[in-house]
């Protein structure tokens, strides 16, 4: 036996001679370990740059109007509950999410909880983002965890009461929040379920073009059948195919076009937050994504809109 | 008022804006303007989904929106037309940014006139980007200065 073998079974400790192999090969072994880690987290990263376009984060947390840092949050985003603030999700470790675990991270986006355990406000679209399966959330992590990081310290919210009050928001969940990921649907074709993870977990579509109750939750069964404008408020047409009201006489083309570059069959171009999604959001992405957002939609049950109908 | 305004645009020069006499009135020649470039756009979007489309229905479009952006300043957006006259969609930043809502008229007609010089060639394979520029140029503007949908 030799002397490593001899000291495992309870024998000497082996002269130093004899473990120079071992030194070498941990030598060896543990840089390589640290750079296959690296590359792991670069492949992650870019994989996460695809899905940071299609979740549309960079409009929320940084506040271009202003000259506001990427991704060091402050913009402000006006709705009927109040003025949300969006956070910093740069990797600082004070005022940022530097120090979140992957844990941390998955627990945000699924359960909607921050790292320090308190309740996030459904601002923040945990309620579609819940669909996402780990492995893009743990990509769009690596992502963020690669950019720059500000030290700049989030602004607290400006919200009317009781919707400010974070205590309330565990029962609020227990309504609305179904927590994910997504099933696949086998009965539908690869296109079909890829378009549904576009549209409802990652582009998180109907948050703004499905209705509302009072308190804030989406009304399941007027699932993207658009919203009227509302206290000054933009409205959200109706993206189901009903003919007369949604998309049904849109051509996968006209989609196409739309997702593209924001122009509509009628020769209009869409403004306000839909042109930044455009931007953002729907112009990165591939052609087959686009495609499959238009086979999903197409394939929803036409609803009639109650908000403004999309051109013929 | 109007053709010292389009000389000064013309030269280059972004005048301020102009106050509006009838304000609901204004906002619906707007919209009546504003449905006309529609027109011309649409001439684009069908060029762009493949459709058949001639270089000389790109040109008539191109002119069109030439015509309209150049009208921008001259009373189309006078103040007093936001949000809340009419169903003005154009948002209150307009006046507050006078300026930056200028140069987005600027870009708008600069791209114009590229797409009238190239559609005039009668080459189509070479319309797409110069269609997509004015394209773009429309969205950068609505995406700041005009409400939704």
């Amino acid at each position: 036996m030799n002397p490593i073998g001899r000291f495992l079974s309870g024998g000497r400790p082996p002269a130093l001679p004899a473990l120079l192999p071992v030194l070498l090969l941990l030598a060896l072994l543990v840089p390589a370990a640290a750079a296959l880690r690296a590359q792991s987290q670069a492949e992650r990263a870019l994989r996460g740059q695809y899905l940071f376009d299609a979740a549309g984060c960079f409009g929320c947390h940084t506040d271009e109007v202003h000259g506001g840092q990427r991704l060091a949050g402050g913009r402000a985003l006006e709705t009927p509950f109040g003025t949300f603030y969006p956070p910093n999700i740069t990797p600082d470790p004070i005022y940022g999410i530097g120090n979140w675990s992957d844990a941390d991270f998955i627990r945000a986006l699924r359960h909607g909880v921050r790292a320090d355990g308190s309740p996030l406000f459904p601002a923040f679209p945990y309620t579609s983002y819940t669909l996402m399966d780990d492995g893009d959330i743990l990509d769009l992590k690596a992502y963020l965890m690669a950019q720059k990081p500000v030290a700049q310290p989030n602004r607290p919210h400006e919200l009317k009461d009781p919707f400010g009050w974070r205590v309330l928001m565990p029962a609020w969940n227990l309504m609305y929040l179904h927590v994910g990921p997504l099933d696949t649907n086998p009965r539908q074709s690869a296109q079909w379920n890829r378009g549904q993870y576009l549209v409802r977990a990652l582009g998180h579509c109907g948050e703004c073009h499905t209705p509302r109750d009072w308190l804030g939750g989406l009304d399941p069964h007027r699932a993207l059948a658009g919203i009227p404008a509302a206290d000054g408020g933009e409205a959200a047409p109706n993206l189901t195919p009903d003919p007369d009201t949604g998309l049904g006489r849109w051509s996968e083309a006209d989609l196409l076009l739309l997702l593209e570059m924001g122009l509509k069959p009628d020769g209009d171009v869409v403004g306000g937050s839909m042109a930044e999604v455009v931007r953002n959001t729907t112009s990165q992405l591939t052609l087959a994504d686009r495609k499959a957002i238009f086979a999903y939609l197409r394939s929803l049950p036409p609803l009639t809109a109650a908000g403004p109908t999309p051109p013929p | 008022m109007a053709l010292p305004v389009m000389l000064a645009f013309g030269l280059g020069l972004w005048p301020g804006p102009v106050p509006a006499g009838d304000p609901t009135r204004a906002v619906a020649e707007r919209q009546a303007e504003m449905d006309r470039m529609a027109e011309a756009m649409r001439v684009l979007g069908r060029f762009l989904k493949g459709e058949a489309v001639t270089a000389a229905e790109i040109a008539a479009g191109a002119g069109a929106i030439h015509r309209i952006a150049a009208g921008l300043a001259a009373g189309l957006f006078p103040e007093g037309t936001a949000i809340g006259v009419g169903n003005s969609a154009a948002r209150p930043e307009i006046w507050q940014e006078w300026d930056l809502f200028g140069q987005y008229a600027t870009d708008l007609r600069a791209a114009a006139v590229r797409l009238a010089a190239v559609a005039a060639t009668g080459d189509v394979r070479a319309l797409r980007e110069p269609v997509v520029a004015v394209v773009r140029a429309c969205g950068a503007c609505h995406e700041l200065f005009r409400k939704k949908p």
